[in-house]
């Protein structure tokens, strides 16, 4: 555990180092915070030391572990913003993706059930990924998938869609089919979602405008929306989003300073 | 429902005096509540846990080599070993012929120290800074009830105070009996655990944590043992009250023992 917890600071000082420096797209994993589960009574955490993974819900409100496992190898809880959001659990409440870090040579992703622990599905895919959704039934798994070489910061990558029914990669990638020669690059910094199965995340880029990307997890589509703003400040990390109605709301310090309308896809 | 099962089986069959350890969803909770320490069985090891109550975040966590368990502190599934001004955590395994137990630092759940002790000891009590520990001392006897002795251990130094723990009162008598609830005064200075014996009345043990004293107070409450079980003890100013279904069967001035029912 001590080893696996310098292993963690080591990496945690290289995400500060990256999120600083303009590194890759992926915010790593998560060990310890853990991920909520829809109702906000159970949270889902991992912890590793490096060779196995304890997989633990815990009740909010009483700190009483409800259900705990063991996997072989070194799983996390995936993050996916930089601004410490965590993901992998279905909207329904039935399905806990846990991730390796990122590869190479390969990345690996487990599906678990999230009630009795059981593994419903493993995967090893070649290359290097990371996660960023998963649809609310939980069959659907959206990586990042990263194109440029292994420690390239600010590095290209594509949006693509994992069927955990037939443990295959959809061919091709997700991209807004209005822009669909645009490459992808940014750091997610901030995300929420709405009960249809939108996943919203607040992206920031060098000498550009921030944006929005907007990943139906249902139907495998994607909406890049830029934000009105000249440059992604430092202080863009302290946005948050929220969806109100058709509204996604972006909001910094309690003020909003944004709004896009969830159908149209246009920004006040 | 195990803790009845347990219950039940040591009314019955003698159980012992010390409930055990605790793996898993208890653990122990902090004097403020905010955080819950548990320990699960990992492997050849133990993984032990702080986590926050509020948010059910993993604070911190700690490997162990070896089975540490949470300490029991009576059979309706009291736990202890967390200090009341929260600067130590005891863990410990229970074993026959060696008793180990970890000093944790419950901030980082760095260990503090690890103490071995020859015989079959089982955690009691700690003193509001950490700094006695008291533990039951199992003493085989063959031809009747388990016998045991209350010791008390400076915590600093590993090593056991020379004697027992005993009520001056009565400083022959035997102590036997089974720990069925436990309750502590606010700063945690005093500990009364209810005690059911196989041949006797239910008594309260008084155990003073910074004096090192004791004392032994009969309770002739007149409730069967599954009665007894489900009894529970709380404090109200000066009182130590005795609890049955929302009954109060007797009360017992905590300055001078007076029983009254």
């Amino acid at each position: 555990m001590r080893r696996a917890l310098v292993l963690l600071t080591i990496l945690g000082a290289w995400a500060a180092l990256a999120t600083a420096d303009g590194g890759g797209p992926s915010p790593g994993l998560d060990f310890g915070n853990g991920v909520v589960a829809p109702g906000g009574k159970l949270r889902y955490s991992a912890l590793s030391d490096g060779r196995t993974t304890v997989l633990e819900s815990v009740v909010i409100g009483t700190g009483r572990i409800r259900n705990m496992t063991f996997f072989k190898g070194l799983f996390g809880i995936p993050r996916v913003t930089f601004g410490g959001d965590a993901g992998g659990l279905s909207r329904d409440g039935d399905n806990l993706v846990l991730a390796t870090w990122v590869g190479p040579p390969s990345t690996r992703f487990l599906l678990v059930d999230a009630r009795t622990f059981q593994i419903r599905g493993r995967v090893r895919l070649p290359g290097r990924f990371s996660f960023d959704a998963i649809s609310p039934d939980g069959s659907l798994m959206y990586l990042i998938q990263y194109l440029g070489p292994p420690n390239a910061v600010y590095q290209p990558y594509a949006v693509r869609a994992f069927n955990w029914n037939t443990l295959k990669l959809d061919p091709g990638s997700i991209v807004d089919r209005r822009e669909p020669d645009e490459k992808m690059t940014g750091q997610p910094l901030a995300r929420t979602g709405s009960a249809s199965g939108w996943a919203y995340t607040l992206y920031s880029r060098v000498k550009k405008p921030p944006f929005v990307h907007a990943l139906d997890t249902v139907h495998r589509r994607a909406f890049c929306i830029d934000l009105p703003w000249k440059h992604s400040g430092a202080w863009i990390a302290r946005v948050r989003l929220h969806v109100r109605g058709g509204t996604l709301e972006l909001r910094r310090g309690g003020r909003t300073i944004g709004r896009m309308d969830t159908k149209t896809l246009k920004v006040g | 429902m195990l803790v009845a099962a347990a219950v039940l089986v040591g009314t019955a069959g003698g159980a012992g005096p010390s409930p055990g350890v605790t793996f898993g969803s208890k653990g122990v909770v902090s004097h403020d509540g905010k955080v819950r320490y548990v320990t699960r069985r990992a492997g050849t090891g133990t993984l032990a846990e702080a986590i926050s109550t509020k948010g059910g975040v993993i604070r911190r966590s700690r490997f162990l080599k070896g089975f540490y368990g949470v300490p029991l502190i009576a059979y309706d599934g009291s736990t202890g070993g967390l200090a009341r001004n929260g600067t130590r955590l005891i863990v410990y395994s229970p074993r026959q012929q060696t008793t180990r137990f970890v000093v944790l630092d419950p901030r980082s759940l760095k260990v503090q120290s690890r103490i071995a002790l020859s015989g079959n000891f089982g955690f009691d009590a700690l003193s509001p800074d950490g700094s006695v520990m008291y533990l039951i001392q199992i003493k085989s006897n063959p031809n009747g009830p388990i016998a045991y002795d209350v010791r008390a251990l400076n915590v600093a130094t590993g090593q056991l105070y020379p004697g027992a723990i005993v009520d001056r009162r009565e400083p022959n008598e035997k102590m036997t009996g089974i720990p069925m609830t436990r309750v502590g005064s606010a700063d945690a200075s005093w500990a009364y655990t209810l005690y059911i014996r196989p041949n006797g009345g239910p008594f309260v043990h008084a155990l003073h944590t910074t004096a090192r004293e004791a004392f032994c107070i009969d309770v002739p409450i007149g409730a069967n043992d599954n009665d007894l079980s489900h009894v529970r003890m709380r404090l109200r100013g000066g009182s130590l009250e005795l609890r049955l279904r929302g009954k109060t069967l007797a009360t017992i001035d905590t300055r001078t023992f007076e029983v009254k029912r």
